[in-house]
C-alpha cells in the first residue's frame, strides 16, 4: 500500500479532457482511495478462462462485488487479463472526479457521451449511482460508486456486469442474458425474459443430477465450440415465486444460513448459491441445446423443437437491449451460437421434479 | 415506387441476422425487435444488399410461382412497412454508396408465394427507455431520486 505523501495528487481534469485523459484521473483517485482506509483487498479469479484480478479499496464493496464470483477464485500465481479497480467514495472519503462535460438531460443505457473512444469504454447507471470504465489497450477497468451501501439489491446477484460484459467481448464471449444447467459433459441454456420460468428452472435443477451454471447471466462462446461458462453463482427470485423452490425457502429461514446465503429487499432475494451448493455450480461446459422455457399450467413437463430463428428471438433482443454498447458483433456470435446447437421449446409442467428429469434425458439421450 | 428504387438497413441502429430462413431484427433506439417469415426473409435479405426494386422483383419471379403484378404488391408492401418500422432506408440517401447484388439463379421449381409476415414486439422498449437526468450531484454525476 502506498503512502498517503507518495500518492501523486489527483491532476485537475480541464473541461475538454479526452477519454484517456479521464480514465487515467480517475486511477489516481483509486489510488488516493487505496490509501484512506483499511488494507485494500485484491481478489483474483478466472473467468471464463480468463485471469481477473479485482483490486478494492473499499472493504465496504466486498460484500455487493465478490460473493456471486465466490465459485471462480483462482490462485495468485498468474499475470491478470484485466484488472479492475473499485472503490466508493462513502466509505473512503475520496470523491469522484467531475464529468469532462455536462451530462444531457437523459441517459440511454448508461452511455456517456464524449467518455467513449481511444480504446476506452464507460457507461454510468443512474439508479445505482456508478461509473464503469474500461481501458482495452491495457487491460484495466474502473468501478466507482457513490456509496457501496446504497448499491441496489441486484448488484451482488450480477456485479460488475458491464464491465465484464465490454472485456468479454474483447475475448471472443459474450455475456448473454440466460440461465444454464448441465453436466460436464454438455448442458444448455436456459432463454426468455423475466417470468418465463428460466428461474425456476434453473433452481429445480438443484435438486436433481443436474449442475447450475447460471439463473440469469452467463457466458457463451461460439468457437472452438459451443460453449458455456458460468459467471454468477446466484439466483434471484421475487419473494412470492421462491415457495415455489422449497428446499430455498427452507435454507432461507434457518438462521445460521440467512447471511451467507440470501439478501432480501423490495420483496425480491437474491441467493448466494456456491456457499451452500458448492458441488452444484459448474464452471463450464460445451452446450448441446437450447432451451425456450414457456409456463403451460399442465402437470408434465415436455419438450418440443423449435427453429434458431425462435432461439435467437429467445436469446439475443433482452441480452443485447440491456448491455451498454451491445451491437452488431454480440448478436453475430448469438446467432453463431443458435445456429449450432438444436433449440427446443421447453413447455413447463407445475410438477417442479419433472423439468431436471426432461432436461437430463436430452442431455443424456 | 420507383422500380430503380435502392434501399438498405437502416445500420448502425438496425441489426440483424437470419437463421433458418429468420430474420431477427433489432432496432437499438427504440428497442423494438422483429422476426420475419420465410418469404419475408429472402425479400428482407435481397432488399438489405442493394438491389433495386425492379432487380428483386426479378429475383422473386425466378423463385415464386407469381404473376408480375401480385410480387410487385409484395414487395413494395413490405418495403413500406420496413420503412414505418425504420428498419429500412432509401441507399445512398447519405451519399453511402449502395453495395449492389446479383440475381440468384431461376428455380427449377417455383414454390408458391407465401406473404411475407413481419413480426414485431414491443416488450423489451422500456430497457432502453431514456432515464431522464433529475437531479446531479456537487461533482456533476446524476443521482436518481428515491
Amino acid at each position: 500500500m502506498m503512502a498517503a505523501e507518495s500518492v501523486p495528487p489527483i491532476p485537475p481534469t480541464r473541461s475538454a479532457a479526452t477519454p484517456r485523459e479521464f480514465f487515467e484521473a480517475v486511477l489516481y483517485a483509486f489510488d488516493r482511495a487505496s490509501t484512506t482506509g483499511a488494507e485494500p483487498k485484491t481478489l483474483h479469479y478466472s473467468i471464463a478462462d480468463r485471469a481477473l484480478e479485482l483490486r478494492l479499496a473499499s472493504r465496504a464493496l466486498a460484500p455487493v462485488l465478490t460473493r456471486a464470483f465466490e465459485h471462480l477464485r483462482a490462485a495468485n500465481d498468474f499475470a491478470p487479463d484485466l484488472t479492475i479497480h473499485a472503490w466508493d467514495s462513502a466509505s473512503t472519503g475520496v470523491e469522484m472526479l467531475p464529468p469532462p462535460r455536462a451530462f444531457e438531460t437523459h441517459i440511454a443505457r448508461g452511455e456517456i457521451p464524449g467518455l467513449n473512444g481511444e480504446g476506452i469504454r464507460a457507461a454510468y447507471q443512474l439508479e445505482a449511482g456508478a461509473l464503469s470504465m474500461l481501458d482495452e489497450e491495457t487491460g484495466r477497468a474502473i468501478f466507482w460508486t457513490r456509496d457501496a451501501a446504497a448499491l441496489p439489491y441486484y448488484e451482488a446477484s450480477a456485479p460488475l456486469r458491464t464491465i465484464l460484459h465490454w472485456w468479454l467481448g474483447e475475448q471472443g464471449r459474450q455475456l448473454v442474458h440466460a440461465g444454464a444447467v448441465g453436466l460436464p459433459d454438455g448442458g444448455a441454456l436456459l432463454l426468455g425474459k423475466g417470468g418465463s420460468g428460466k428461474s425456476t428452472t434453473a433452481l429445480a435443477c438443484l435438486a436433481s443430477d443436474l449442475m447450475y451454471a447460471s439463473d440469469d447471466y452467463c457466458a457463451v462462446a461460439a468457437d472452438p465450440v459451443p460453449t458455456v461458462f458460468s459467471i454468477y453463482a446466484t439466483a434471484k427470485k421475487n419473494r412470492a415465486d421462491r415457495v415455489s423452490i422449497r428446499f430455498l425457502e427452507l435454507l432461507e429461514n434457518a438462521p445460521d444460513k440467512r447471511e451467507d446465503f440470501a439478501e432480501t429487499s423490495h420483496g425480491k432475494t437474491v441467493y448466494f448459491l456456491y456457499r451452500e451448493f458448492p458441488r452444484k455450480i459448474i464452471i463450464r461446459f460445451p452446450l448441446r441445446a437450447i432451451l425456450i422455457p414457456r409456463i403451460t399450467g399442465k402437470p408434465e413437463t415436455t419438450l418440443r423443437r423449435a427453429s434458431g430463428g425462435a432461439g435467437l428471438l429467445a436469446l439475443a433482443p433482452s441480452t443485447t437491449l440491456q448491455l451498454p454498447a451491445a451491437d452488431g458483433n454480440s448478436f453475430e456470435l448469438m446467432a453463431e451460437i443458435v445456429r449450432q446447437v438444436p433449440n427446443y421449446y421447453l413447455d413447463l409442467g407445475t410438477d417442479l421434479s419433472s423439468i431436471p428429469q426432461v432436461i437430463l434425458k436430452l442431455l443424456q439421450g | 415506387m420507383s422500380p430503380g428504387a435502392r434501399y438498405r438497413v437502416n445500420s448502425p441502429k438496425v441489426i440483424h441476422q437470419t437463421v433458418d430462413d429468420e430474420a431477427i431484427i433489432i432496432n437499438l433506439d427504440t428497442g423494438n425487435y422483429y422476426s420475419l417469415n420465410a418469404s419475408g426473409t429472402a425479400l428482407w435479405n435481397l432488399l438489405s444488399t442493394g438491389m433495386t426494386l425492379e432487380e428483386v422483383g426479378r429475383s422473386l419471379s425466378n423463385r415464386y410461382d407469381a404473376e408480375p403484378i401480385a410480387i410487385n404488391e409484395t414487395v413494395e408492401n413490405l418495403v413500406d412497412q420496413l420503412q414505418k418500422e425504420e428498419l429500412l432506408i432509401p441507399a445512398a440517401i447519405d451519399g453511402v454508396p449502395p453495395t449492389p447484388g446479383s440475381l440468384p439463379a431461376a428455380a427449377t421449381v417455383k414454390s408458391a408465394l407465401e406473404t411475407p409476415v413481419l413480426s414485431k414486439y414491443t416488450d423489451m422498449q422500456e430497457l432502453i427507455t431514456l432515464d431522464p437526468i433529475h437531479e446531479v450531484d456537487e461533482a456533476g454525476w446524476p443521482s436518481q431520486k428515491r
